[in-house]
C-alpha cells in the first residue's frame, strides 16, 4: 500500500496570506535562505489550463477529496470563467475542474464586447480577482463575469474545495445600489482579491475603463458567507457616476482585529467631484464595518485629493497593509508616497496631510504597485522590514522602530524593475535567521503601459538582506523560462514550492530538485561532416534517496548520442 | 556524448534529463543546451602528381612526398590513404597523418 505523504504546514486561502495582507508565509520550513543555490532550485513542473490566469493560485493541505484520496490541493482560476483543483505536490492533470460560467448556461465575456476603447486586451473577462477559501467550511468564494443575455453579469460563487460543486446552489449576480448610486457590471471589474471578515466576503469593483468617469463608481460589497445574501454596499462616490475605484493591483482588503475592512479608493473624474467628506471618497482610505452593511466607520483621504485626481496619481494602485502588532495601517499609491495611519483615528482629511502618523516617499517619485509587503523577523534577521519595488525603481526595505518607518531605507536592491516593479511574497520560517526569502515577480523586459504580454522574470532575495538575489531564472532561463507576466500578482509559496500564475496559459511551479545536472551547457565547436567529436559528458547528481526512473535525449538537430549513466 | 553533425551550419539540439518521481513528488525534466557547427572538409593535396622516373628494376627510387594540409575550420578526419590504380603493387607509401589533420588554430 503506497500512502500518500501528508504536510503539515499551513494553507494560503487567500491573497496576502493573512487578514493583515502581509504577504508573508510565515511556516515555510523547506525552502530558505541556503538552499537555493548550485542549481538545487528550478521549475519542477507546470500545469496547463484553458486561459490567462490574473488570480493568485491559492494551496490547501490534506484535502479529502471524494473517491481519490488526500491531496495537497492548489486552486487556480481562469479567466475562461474555470476553476481548477491540481495535486499541488506533483501536478498532471486536474483532480477537478469546474466552468463557472457554464454552470449558469453562460460563457465568459468576450474583452471586446465589454472593453471600452482605447483599452484593448486579448481573450476573456472571466475570472478576475483572486478568490478567498474558508478553511473552516472547505468552502472557496469566487466572483465570475459571465456573459447572459449579451451582457455582462458578476456572480459569487461558493465552491466545495473537494469537489467543485456549489452546495448553496448557483452563483447569485452581484447587484446594488447605495446613496442614489446604481451599480453597473457592464462598466466595473472586479480586480481587488476577495477576503473574509467575519461571517462576511468582501471585494470590491473598479472601472472598465478608467477614461470613463461618467459610468462608473468605486464599490464594496458584502455578502453573507452562508446565505450569499448581500450584506453591505458602499459607493465610494455618488455624485453622477464620479470614478473612485477600488482595484488595488488585486489586493484584498485589510481586516483588523475588530472585523473592520479598509480599501483604498482611486481616481474621480476631475473638477473637484472627487470628495465632499460626506459621500464622495476618491484617494482615500477607508474604514467599513461589513457586520453594520459596510457603514463608513473612518476615513483618511489625501491632501491633494483633486491633484491626484487630475493627474492619475489614484491611490487605489495599491491596497492597505496592517502592521503586524502596532495600530498602523501602511499604503500607498502611484505618487509613491506610504502613508501610515493610526487605525484608531485615519484621520480624515487635511491639505497637507499632517494628522497622519507619518508619510514617507518609498520609491524615489515612482509609482506604488502591488507593494508593499512586511516580514516581522527579529533584531538578529535586520526586522522588522517592510519591502517594496516601485515602478522603475529599485527593491528597498525599510525598517520600524515600534511608531514610523525609518529612512532611508535600511537596505536596496541593485537592478531597475520597469513598470510595473515588483510584486512581492515572503516565505520565512517565523522569524527565524536564514529562513527570509522575499520573491518577486517583474517584467523580464521593460513593459509598456496597457497590457501588452510581456516575459516575467521570478526572483528570490535574502529577505535578511536584499542587496543579495538568491536565485533567478536567468541562471538556468532554459530550464526556468516559465511565460508571460501576470501582472501585479505575486508568486505564492507554500509547502516547499513556489506557484506563478502567468498569462501563457498555465501554473508555474518551481521547487527544490531531486537532482542536479552538471553542465548545463555543452559547446562542441565546430566539427567536420560525418565525423565524431571527442567525447563529452553531463553528470547527473541524485540529491535525494531514491532512484533515477529514466533518461530521454530528444534531438533537435545534432547528431547526438548520450553516454549518461544513471547514478 | 559526441557530436557527428551532418549538415555544415550552426546546430542545436537538447538533451532532457526526466527523473525524479515517486510518492509525493514530481517527475522533473532538466534540459542541458548542445550546441556545434557543422563544417566541411576542405583540404589540399600538394603536390598532384609525382614523377619517379626511369628506374631500374630491383632498386628504389628516391622517396617524395605529399603533403595535405588543412584548410577548413574543424579537424580533418583521415579516413584512409592507400595507393590504388593499374600498377598500385608497384609502389609502396608510408602515411605519417595519423588519424586526422588538425585545424590551423
Amino acid at each position: 500500500m503506497c500512502r500518500k505523504r501528508r504536510s503539515r504546514h499551513s494553507q494560503c486561502c487567500k491573497r496576502g496570506y493573512d487578514v493583515n495582507v502581509s504577504g508573508a508565509n510565515l511556516t515555510e520550513t523547506t525552502i530558505n535562505a541556503s538552499n537555493l543555490g548550485s542549481g538545487a532550485f528550478g521549475l519542477q513542473f507546470k500545469l496547463p489550463v484553458d486561459e490567462k490566469v490574473y488570480a493568485q493560485p491559492l494551496y490547501v493541505p490534506n484535502v479529502a477529496i471524494p473517491d481519490q484520496g488526500t491531496h495537497n490541493v492548489l486552486y487556480v482560476a481562469t479567466m475562461n470563467d474555470t476553476l481548477y483543483a491540481f495535486d499541488a505536490d506533483v501536478g498532471g492533470t486536474p483532480i477537478w475542474s469546474v466552468n463557472l460560467a457554464s454552470l449558469v448556461n453562460a460563457t465568459a465575456v468576450p474583452w471586446v464586447d465589454v472593453l471600452i476603447p482605447p483599452a484593448t486586451l486579448a481573450g476573456n473577462l472571466g475570472i478576475l480577482s483572486t478568490p478567498v477559501i474558508d478553511p473552516s467550511t472547505h468552502i472557496l468564494y469566487v466572483v465570475a463575469c459571465t456573459l447572459e443575455n449579451l451582457t455582462a453579469v458578476y456572480r459569487l460563487h461558493a465552491i466545495d474545495i473537494t469537489s467543485g460543486a456549489e452546495p448553496y446552489g448557483p452563483g447569485v449576480p452581484i447587484t446594488g445600489s447605495y446613496g442614489g448610486a446604481t451599480f453597473g457590471a457592464p462598466f466595473q471589474t472586479q480586480r481587488i482579491s476577495l477576503a473574509l471578515a467575519g461571517n462576511q466576503v468582501v471585494f470590491g469593483f473598479a472601472s472598465m475603463a478608467e477614461e470613463k468617469f461618467d459610468t462608473y463608481e468605486g464599490w464594496v460589497m458584502a455578502y453573507n458567507k452562508l446565505t450569499l445574501q448581500q450584506s453591505g454596499v458602499f459607493a465610494t462616490i455618488v455624485s453622477g457616476n464620479g470614478g473612485g475605484g477600488v482595484w488595488q493591483a488585486g489586493r484584498p482588503p485589510a481586516v483588523d482585529s475588530g472585523g473592520y475592512v479598509y480599501v483604498f479608493s482611486g481616481n474621480a473624474k476631475a473638477g473637484g467631484y472627487g470628495y465632499n467628506g460626506v459621500n464622495d471618497f476618491s484617494e482615500s482610505a477607508l474604514k467599513l464595518d461589513p457586520s453594520n452593511g459596510l457603514a463608513l466607520v473612518d476615513w483618511f483621504t489625501a491632501g491633494n485629493w483633486s491633484y491626484f485626481d487630475t493627474n492619475d496619481l489614484h491611490l487605489s494602485s495599491s491596497g492597505p497593509l496592517l502592521v503586524p502588532g502596532t495600530s498602523l495601517l501602511a499604503g500607498g499609491g502611484k505618487t509613491g508616497v506610504l502613508y501610515a495611519l493610526d487605525t484608531g483615528n485615519i484621520g480624515h482629511w487635511t491639505a497637507n496631510d499632517s494628522q497622519v502618523v507619518q508619510s514617507l516617499s518609498i520609491t524615489a517619485g515612482n509609482e506604488i504597485l502591488g507593494g508593499p509587503v512586511y516580514w516581522e523577523g527579529s533584531a538578529a534577521t535586520a526586522g522588522p522590514l517592510l519591502y517594496n519595488w516601485g515602478a522603475n525603481d529599485v527593491l528597498r526595505g525599510y525598517g520600524i522602530n515600534g511608531s514610523t518607518f525609518e529612512s532611508p531605507p535600511s537596505a536596496q536592491g541593485t537592478n531597475t524593475a520597469s513598470y510595473p516593479g515588483g510584486i512581492f511574497a515572503v516565505s520565512a520560517n517565523g522569524n527565524v535567521q536564514g529562513s527570509g526569502v522575499l520573491w518577486a515577480t517583474t517584467a523580464a523586459i521593460p513593459a509598456a503601459r496597457g497590457n501588452p504580454a510581456v516575459p516575467s522574470a521570478l526572483h528570490a532575495f535574502n529577505a535578511e538582506n536584499i542587496a543579495s538575489e538568491l536565485w533567478n531564472f536567468t541562471m538556468n532561463a532554459v530550464r526556468d523560462g516559465y511565460g508571460t507576466l501576470a501582472r501585479f500578482m505575486p508568486p505564492m509559496i507554500a509547502n516547499g514550492k513556489v506557484y506563478v500564475a502567468t498569462w501563457s496559459n498555465q501554473v508555474a511551479v518551481y521547487g527544490l530538485l531531486p537532482y542536479t545536472v552538471s553542465p548545463t551547457s555543452l559547446a562542441f565547436g565546430s566539427n567536420t561532416t560525418g565525423f565524431a567529436s571527442a567525447a563529452q559528458s553531463v553528470t547527473v547528481t541524485n540529491r535525494k534517496r531514491h532512484n533515477i526512473t529514466r533518461r530521454e535525449c530528444h534531438d533537435r538537430g545534432n547528431e547526438s548520442r548520450a553516454v549518461l549513466a544513471d547514478q | 556524448m559526441v557530436f557527428k553533425p551532418t549538415a555544415t551550419r550552426p546546430l542545436t539540439a537538447t538533451l532532457s534529463v526526466v527523473a525524479g518521481g515517486g510518492a509525493g513528488t514530481p517527475s522533473v525534466m532538466q534540459p542541458v543546451t548542445l550546441t556545434g557547427t557543422g563544417v566541411a572538409p576542405i583540404y589540399a593535396v600538394s603536390p598532384t602528381s609525382l614523377a619517379f622516373g626511369s628506374v631500374q628494376t630491383t632498386t628504389v627510387s628516391a622517396p617524395q612526398s605529399v603533403t595535405v594540409t588543412n584548410e577548413g575550420s574543424g579537424a580533418l578526419p583521415i579516413a584512409s590513404i592507400k595507393l590504388t590504380g593499374k600498377n598500385d603493387s608497384q609502389l609502396s607509401q608510408t602515411n605519417t597523418c595519423g588519424t586526422s589533420v588538425p585545424a590551423v588554430a
